[in-house]
């Protein structure tokens, strides 16, 4: 891969982002703000003694503790995030070639020295690397502003400030593992991910009714044709258990990405994203 | 082939789902997947889609049973 190309795929991940800037900015910076007033209020309504005895159990539990092994009590404050991300990226990816034909945009990128499969390339890129870096870095300045306010809090009732120091480094691994989760996430969901970009290159109006109507038909035909339920079996083993996804340890993250599911998974959406370069060249 | 597939957008769609159900089915079949999920139950009449004739019957016996239902109301007087 020489420079130019990777300035070419720089140049369409950085114009995914500034296109689609609320969604994947605007979006978690909302969420973050919600977290941080409604913390502040319920912070507010507590007596004081009571807040105080509050803090001081935080700090002897987070201190000298490993942040490692911390971590994953922070995953909790992280499922609003996840969840943003998960129906953020639904849109976005449901939206983004339509608009692009909707609006004749699609005139002008064929026109560039790009290519279909990196213009959807970029889109995958987008949503499984990009999209959760945003998403992390949000969550993280969620995370500063929240111990600015908590070692004010602790320094104005005279509790140790230590274990909180603790807590930040726990508050800091986790993001690590909220990363690595939406990573796995993505790629453990990225038949989702193909299917989505399929129909978004492929319907006329509305995409969404598109994917969600042929999915149930081509649900309905598998029955009556082959006798068989496996694609509402398959869908059902990938979506009823999170914890197929989401990461709790380090130690697990290989294991979760390299296992025949996610792999078979990785081949199911390759198919679909091919389906979905392809049909990019229909334009009209 | 390759002119066919990429006639327009339909037949692509279309060799796209084929392609995606046959390796879901395939892999199904290979790795011993379970094969049904869901039974659909329906209380008010039995209807398989792999046996029509069956389903034409069952609907004439049904349609037979209300009728003899509704001549057994109107000879007692009841509407």
């Amino acid at each position: 891969m020489d420079r130019f190309t990777i300035v070419q795929f720089y140049a369409l991940l950085r114009r995914e982002v500034l296109e689609h800037r609320n969604l994947f900015i605007g979006a978690p910076a909302v969420v973050a703000l919600l977290i941080l007033v409604a913390t502040s209020w319920v912070a507010m309504q507590i007596d004081e003694t009571q807040l105080a005895e509050g803090l001081s159990y935080i700090s002897v539990l987070f201190d000298g503790l490993s942040p490692f092994d911390m971590a994953p009590f922070f995953m909790l404050l992280a499922i609003p995030f996840m969840l943003t991300l998960y129906i953020c990226s639904a849109i976005y990816l449901i939206n983004t070639l339509f608009q692009d034909r909707k609006e004749m945009s699609i005139l002008f990128w064929q026109s560039m020295p790009v290519s279909n499969l990196q213009t959807v390339l970029s889109k995958v890129f987008t949503v499984v690397i990009v999209a959760p870096i945003f998403y992390v870095l949000i969550i993280f300045a969620m995370y500063l502003i929240g111990m600015i306010l908590l070692t004010i809090l602790v320094v104005s009732n005279e509790v140790d400030l230590v274990g909180i120091g603790w807590m930040f480094l726990a508050a800091i691994a986790s993001l690590v593992l909220i990363y690595c989760s939406a990573l796995v996430t993505s790629l453990w969901l990225l038949p989702t991910i193909g299917w989505l970009l399929l129909f978004s290159a492929f319907a006329k109006k509305t995409p969404l009714l598109w994917a969600g109507g042929v999915f149930i038909l081509v649900g309905f035909f598998e029955d009556f044709i082959f006798g068989t339920q496996y694609l509402a079996n398959w869908v059902q083993s990938r979506a009823a258990n999170p914890n197929q996804y989401l990461i709790f340890e380090f130690q697990s993250l290989l294991e979760r990405i390299f296992n025949y599911e996610t792999l078979f998974g990785i081949v199911v959406g390759s198919v679909l994203i091919t389906g979905a370069v392809y049909m990019r060249r229909f334009t009209d | 082939m390759k002119n066919i597939i990429l006639k327009n957008r339909y037949t692509l769609l279309v060799v796209t789902l084929v392609v995606y159900l046959g390796v879901l089915v395939a892999e199904g079949a290979i790795t011993g997947r379970e094969v049904r999920v869901f039974e659909f139950e329906n209380p008010f009449f039995d209807f398989n889609v792999n046996n029509f004739e069956g389903f034409g019957e069952s609907r004439s016996d049904s349609d037979r049973d209300r009728d003899r239902d509704e001549d057994r109301d109107e000879a007692s007087g009841d509407v």
